[in-house]
C-alpha cells in the first residue's frame, strides 16, 4: 500500500501539493484525476522518489520512498514525456531496465514489442510520439514492479492501443501483485479501468475513494415538486453540490447515497422524480465546481 | 526483489551512453601524445643533432611536456575541454526533467548514481591518457634519441602524475559547477566561474593593494598571490601541467589534490540534496542566487575595471570607483538575465544588486581612502624585532650571485640593534612624506623625466616579534638616508650581510675582470690562487673602509667576478638528463657575472695587488684610441654653458641630431675626428653613481667606441 501523510510541496512559489493525505490500496487500479496544474505529476514524482516532499511522508509498504532503493524497487514511474538514451533501440532500453529491475520479464517484453509491431532495430528517437509511449508502457509493465505510476499514459495512444493497454493492465493485475496508478485527463478511459480514484484540485485532494462508492455517493436528482414550501424543505435536507431549475423541473447534484436521496425526495410528494448516476466526468466537474473551479468562469 | 545494483554495471552503462566522448578522448590523447611525439622526434632527428648538446639539452628539458599535453597551449586547451565535456555530460541529466524522471526514479541511491557518473567520466579521461602516456614512452624508447635513464623516467612519470592531478582538480570543479546549476548553459558559465573565481577574487585584492596603496611592496609572491594560485582550479590545472613537467611538483600537485577533493566532497553532498524540480531553472538552489550574485559581482567588476584601467594606462582614483560601479551594474543585469532569461525581470533581484553595487563601492572606498591605515602603518616599537632597509639604488649598486641571494640581502640586511631608532625615525619620515604627497611613484616619475630628485625610494622590511615580516616602500630624503646608512655601515655584521663579496666562495671563480671609469672591461689573467688573493684583499679593504667612503666617495674601478653557474653545477652533479655546460655571458667571459665590487681610492691592498698583476686603473681616455663617440644630452643640459661650447667647436664631420619630445629637446652628437672627441672629453663632466644614487641623470650620456673593439659608457652630470 502506498500511504501519503500530509504531503506538501511548493514549486517555484506555487503550492503544487497542499498537505495531501491518502492511501492507494494494493491490487486495484488507482486513477488520479485533476484539473490542469492540480499537482498530479508532482504527486506522482514524489511517490516515485524523484522529488522530495517539503513536508509529510510517503510510505510504500510502510517504508519511506525518497532515497530508499528497497522501496523504490517496488515502483516503476512512467513520466508523461519518457526519456530514452540517445540512439537507443528498444533492445537497449530493455537491457537497461532489466539491469535496474531484476524482475524484468524479457520474454514478455519481446513478445509484446512484436505484438505492438515495434521495430527492435530502429532507434526509438525515430518513433512517433505514440510509439514512444507504447515503448514506455511496455517497459513499465514488464519491469515486474509492484506499483506502476503512469503519468498521462493514455495521451497520444490510438483507441486500439488504448484498449490493448487496458487489457494488459487488467491481465497483470490478475497474474501478479500489481497496482497501477494512472493519472489522466481522459476520464472516460479511467472510468473503464479504475477501481478507485483520487481527485486533486489546486494541490488539494478533494476526494479519494472507490469509483463505485464515488458514483453511489453522488447522483443527479431531477424532480418536480409543486409545493414550494416542500421543495425548500427538500433542498435544505440534501447536501447539494449544484442546483439548476428549468421551469418547474429542479435538477440537483446531490452528495449522499442514491436510495437515501430518493427516499427524502419521495417524502416531499413530487410529481416527478428520477435519480441518475453521475459519470466520472460529471463527478469531476461537480466536485471541482464546489472547490471554485467552475466552467462558467471560463465562459464569462 | 533486490535493489543492489552493481556500481560497475552503472559505470559501464554510463560509458556506453557516452561512447562518442570516450572515442573523442582516445583520439585526442592519441594525437596529442604518441603521434605528436613521433612527429616531434622525427623533426629532431636531423644530421648532427646528437652532436649538438644545446639542442639535445633543450629537447631533454622539455621531454616531460610530451607526457601531459603541456607542450603546446592548444594541447592544454584541448585537454581542458575534454575534462569539461566529461564532467558536464556525466551530470547533465540533472538539467533535464525527462532525464531526471528516469534517473532519480531508479531504485539506486543518489550517492551511487553520483559515483557511477563521476567514475565513468574519470575512466574516460584517465584510461586513454595513461595508455597514451605508455605509448609515448614506448615511442621515446624506440627512437633511440633519448637516454631513457631512471632520472628521465622519474621526470616523465612526474609529468604523468601532474596530468592526473590537473585533471582531478578541473574535473571536480566542473562537476561542482554543474551540480550548482539547473541548466546546461548556466552550468557552462558556472564552470568558468568556479574555475577562475579564487584567482579573480584574490588577484583583485592584490591589484587593489598595488594600485591604491602607495607604500605597497612585495618581494616574490605575496600570500594573496600564492592563495590565488593554489586555490583556483583553472590556475592549478595550468600550473600543475606546466610545473610537473618543468619545475616544482609537490606543493602545486598537493594543492590540486586537496582542492579537487574538497570540490568532490562538496559536489557529492550537493548532488545528494539536489532538488529534481530545479531542472530547467538557472540555479539548482534558488535561495543561493542573491548570495552568489553578490559574491560574483564584487570581485569580477573590480577585476574587470582594474584590467581596463591598466590596459588604458589611466591612473587609479575616483574613475576606478565609477568604472567598477558601472561594471557591477552591468554584471548584475547580466546575471539577472541568466537567472530569468527575461529582460523584463532584470530588476527582480534589485536588493542583491544594490548590495553588490554597494559592496563594490565600499571595497574601493576602503582602498581609495586607505581606511585600514595600510600606508601609515608603522609597527609599535615594542612589536618590532628588527628592520631591514633596502634603498632602490642598491639594486644598481650591488650584484649578487643569484636571485635568492639578492632577496636575502634585501630582506635580511637588518640594521644594527643600536640603530633601530634611526631606522624607525627614517620610516616615520617616509610616512610623513607619503602623507605630504611624496610617494615612491612620484620619485620614479621624476626619474623617468630625467629630473634630479632630492628623494629616493627605499623598502623597509619590518620583522615583528611574532615572526611576521611586513614590507613597505617610502620616498625618503636622500640626505637623511645617507646619514642613516653611514651609521648602519659602521657595523661590521651589517656590512657582511650587505656586501656580496663576503658571501661567495672565493676559491671557486672562473674569471675576474676590471672595469674602469669609462666602462671598458679588461680580463685579469690570473690563476685561481691569485684570484682568491685578490678577492681576500678586496674584502679586507671593504671591511676596514670608512662608512663615509662607501656612501659618498667615487670609485676608481670595479671588479667583476665570473662565478660558476650554480644551476649548471647542481644539475651536472644530480642530473643525467641535462648536459652540463658553462654558460657564456655576452662579454665572452665564462660563468655567471657578479659585478659591482667597487674599488675606492683608499683600497690600498686591492690596488697594490692589481698593480702587481699588471693592472692600473686608467684615469683618463686617450682620444687617439677611439673610433667614435656619441654624446646624448638631455633637455636640462642642452642650454648649459659646456654644451654650447662643444656645439660651437664641433667640426663639419660631426653629426648632430635633435629630438623634440614632451620633456624638451634632446640632442645627440656623433663624432669621429680626434679633435672633436678631445673637445667633448675636455668639456664633459662625468657623473659617478654611489651606493645611494639611483643611476639616473638629468645630464645625458656618452657612448664610446674604442679602436680595440671595446665599448664604453659615461653618464653626464
Amino acid at each position: 500500500m502506498i500511504e501519503l501523510k500530509n504531503v506538501d510541496k511548493t514549486l517555484g512559489g506555487i503550492h503544487a501539493v497542499d498537505h495531501v493525505s491518502g492511501k492507494i490500496r494494493e491490487g486495484m487500479v488507482f486513477g488520479l484525476i485533476g484539473s490542469n496544474g492540480a499537482g498530479k505529476s508532482t504527486l506522482l514524482r514524489m511517490i516515485s522518489g524523484v522529488i522530495r516532499p517539503d513536508d509529510g511522508t510517503i510510505l510504500c509498504d510502510g517504508a519511506p520512498v525518497f532515497e530508499n532503493p528497497e522501496a523504490k524497487a517496488q515502483i516503476c514511474f512512467l513520466p508523461d514525456t519518457p526519456y530514452f538514451f540517445p540512439n537507443a533501440d528498444i533492445r537497449q532500453m530493455r537491457d537497461y531496465y532489466a539491469m535496474i529491475y531484476p524482475s524484468f520479464n524479457r520474454k514478455q517484453f519481446d513478445a509484446l514489442a512484436a505484438r505492438f509491431r515495434l521495430d527492435p532495430k530502429r532507434s526509438i528517437h525515430a518513433f512517433s510520439k505514440g510509439m514512444k509511449k507504447q515503448v514506455s508502457i511496455l517497459l513499465g509493465l514488464c519491469a515486474g514492479t509492484k506499483y506502476l505510476l503512469c503519468d498521462e499514459t493514455f495521451d497520444g495512444l490510438d483507441p486500439v492501443v488504448r484498449q490493448a493497454v487496458k487489457s494488459l493492465i487488467a491481465a497483470e493485475i490478475i497474474e501478479r501483485d500489481f497496482t497501477p496508478v494512472i493519472s489522466s485527463h481522459n476520464l472516460r478511459e479511467l472510468e473503464d479501468i479504475c477501481d478507485s480514484i483520487g481527485l486533486l484540485h489546486e494541490g488539494r485532494l478533494l476526494l479519494t475513494r472507490d469509483l463505485d462508492d464515488a458514483k453511489n455517493n453522488i447522483c443527479k436528482l431531477q424532480c418536480v415538486i409543486p409545493d414550494s414550501r416542500r421543495e425548500q424543505e427538500l433542498i435544505s435536507s440534501l447536501r447539494i453540490l449544484k442546483m439548476e431549475r428549468t421551469g418547474s423541473l429542479l435538477t440537483l447534484t446531490v452528495r449522499g447515497e442514491r436510495t437515501e436521496t430518493l427516499k427524502k425526495t419521495q417524502a416531499q410528494e413530487p410529481l416527478f422524480v428520477e435519480a441518475l448516476p453521475l459519470t466520472l466526468e460529471e463527478i469531476f466537474i461537480s466536485e471541482t465546481e464546489v472547490a471554485g473551479y467552475d466552467i462558467k468562469d471560463f465562459l464569462r | 526483489m533486490t535493489s543492489k545494483i552493481s556500481c560497475v554495471k552503472l559505470i559501464r552503462e554510463n560509458i556506453r551512453h557516452r561512447m562518442w566522448l570516450a572515442a573523442l578522448c582516445a583520439v585526442a590523447f592519441l594525437l596529442m601524445m604518441p603521434v605528436y611525439s613521433i612527429l616531434y622526434l622525427n623533426s629532431m632527428n636531423g644530421p648532427g643533432y646528437e652532436q649538438d648538446p644545446d639542442q639535445l639539452s633543450f629537447f631533454l628539458d622539455y621531454l616531460p611536456t610530451l607526457f601531459n599535453c603541456s607542450r603546446l597551449a592548444l594541447f592544454a586547451c584541448t585537454f581542458a575541454i575534454l575534462v569539461l565535456l566529461c564532467a558536464l555530460t556525466g551530470f547533465w541529466h540533472i538539467h533535464s526533467r525527462e532525464k531526471l524522471d528516469l534517473y532519480h526514479a531508479l531504485p539506486v541511491r543518489r550517492g551511487r548514481l553520483y559515483a557511477a557518473s563521476y567514475l565513468s567520466g574519470l575512466t574516460m579521461l584517465y584510461v586513454p591518457y595513461l595508455i597514451c602516456a605508455a605509448l609515448t614512452a614506448a615511442v621515446m624508447a624506440a627512437s633511440g634519441l633519448v637516454p631513457m635513464t631512471g632520472h628521465a623516467a622519474v621526470l616523465c612519470l612526474r609529468a604523468v602524475l601532474g596530468g592526473i592531478a590537473a585533471v582531478f582538480v578541473l574535473y571536480n570543479a566542473c562537476i561542482f559547477a554543474t551540480v550548482l546549476a539547473g541548466r546546461t548553459v548556466t552550468a557552462l558559465l558556472a564552470c568558468l566561474a568556479v574555475s577562475v573565481y579564487p584567482l579573480i577574487a584574490l588577484y583583485s585584492i592584490f591589484m587593489l593593494q598595488g594600485d591604491f596603496f602607495h607604500s605597497f611592496y612585495t618581494t616574490g609572491q605575496t600570500l594573496t598571490e600564492r592563495l590565488a594560485l593554489h586555490l583556483s582550479p583553472a590556475g592549478l590545472f595550468v600550473y600543475v601541467l606546466h610545473e610537473s613537467s618543468t619545475g616544482t611538483f609537490f606543493t602545486l600537485t598537493a594543492a590540486a589534490v586537496v582542492v579537487g577533493a574538497v570540490l568532490m566532497t562538496a559536489s557529492f553532498l550537493l548532488y545528494r540534496i539536489y532538488p529534481s524540480e530545479a531542472a530547467g531553472s538557472a540555479l539548482a538552489f534558488p535561495r543561493s542566487a542573491p548570495v552568489l550574485k553578490v559574491l560574483i559581482v564584487i570581485p569580477c567588476s573590480i577585476f574587470s575595471s582594474m584590467i581596463i584601467m591598466d590596459f588604458m594606462q589611466v591612473p587609479n582614483g575616483i574613475i576606478t570607483i565609477l568604472l567598477s560601479v558601472l561594471a557591477a551594474v552591468l554584471l548584475c543585469a547580466v546575471i539577472e538575465f541568466l537567472f530569468h532569461m527575461d529582460l523584463r525581470k532584470l530588476l527582480r533581484g534589485w536588493k542583491s544588486s544594490l548590495t553588490a553595487i554597494a559592496g563594490v563601492a565600499a571595497v574601493l572606498c576602503v582602498f581609495q581612502f586607505d581606511l585600514t591605515g595600510y600606508d601609515t602603518y608603522l609597527p609599535d616599537e615594542s612589536e618590532l624585532k628588527t628592520v631591514s632597509i633596502y634603498p632602490d639604488s642598491f639594486s644598481y649598486y650591488f650584484s649578487y650571485p643569484g636571485y635568492d641571494d639578492r632577496i636575502k640581502a634585501e630582506t635580511e640586511s637588518y640594521v644594527p640593534a643600536n640603530q633601530t631608532d634611526a631606522a624607525y625615525t627614517l620610516a616615520q619620515s617616509g610616512i610623513d612624506n607619503l602623507e605630504n604627497g611624496i610617494t615612491p611613484d612620484s620619485v620614479y616619475e621624476s626619474a623617468s623625466n630625467h629630473t634630479d630628485s632630492e628623494y629616493m625610494t627605499a623598502v623597509f622590511h619590518y620583522k615583528l616579534n611574532s615572526g611576521r615580516t611586513v614590507s613597505r616602500q617610502y620616498a625618503i630624503r636622500r640626505d637623511e638616508l645617507k646619514e642613516a646608512m653611514t651609521g648602519f655601515l659602521a657595523d661590521e655584521e651589517y656590512r657582511r650581510r650587505l656586501f656580496p663579496v663576503t658571501q661567495i666562495d672565493k676559491s671557486r671563480t672562473n674569471d675576474i675582470t676590471v672595469t674602469d671609469l669609462y666602462g671598458t672591461e679588461e680580463l685579469l689573467e690570473l690563476n685561481p690562487d691569485q684570484r682568491e688573493a685578490l678577492l681576500n684583499a678586496y674584502e679586507t679593504d671593504l671591511m676596514s673602509a670608512d662608512p663615509d667612503t662607501l656612501v659618498n666617495e667615487t670609485e676608481v674601478a670595479q671588479l667583476n667576478i665570473y662565478l660558476p653557474d650554480p644551476e649548471d653545477l647542481s644539475t651536472a652533479e644530480t642530473s643525467d638528463i641535462r648536459t652540463s655546460k658553462a654558460s657564456s655571458s655576452t662579454t665572452g667571459y665564462s660563468g655567471h657575472l657578479m659585478g659591482g665590487l667597487y674599488i675606492y681610492p683608499g683600497f690600498s691592498n686591492t690596488l697594490d695587488l692589481l698593480g702587481s698583476y699588471g693592472y692600473t686603473p686608467s684615469e683618463d681616455i686617450d682620444p687617439a684610441g677611439l673610433i667614435s663617440l656619441r654624446m646624448t644630452v638631455f633637455p636640462d643640459s642642452v642650454s648649459g654653458e659646456a654644451f654650447e661650447k662643444i656645439q660651437a667647436g664641433l667640426s663639419r664631420t660631426a653629426s648632430v641630431e635633435s629630438i623634440e619630445d614632451y620633456s624638451g629637446e634632446t640632442i645627440s652628437a656623433e663624432v669621429t675626428s680626434e679633435e672633436d672627441i678631445a673637445l667633448i672629453l675636455d668639456n664633459i663632466s662625468q657623473k659617478h653613481f654611489g651606493m645611494l644614487d639611483d643611476h639616473t641623470t638629468s645630464g645625458g650620456y656618452v657612448d664610446i667606441s674604442y679602436k680595440n673593439r671595446e665599448f664604453g659608457y659615461i653618464s653626464l652630470e
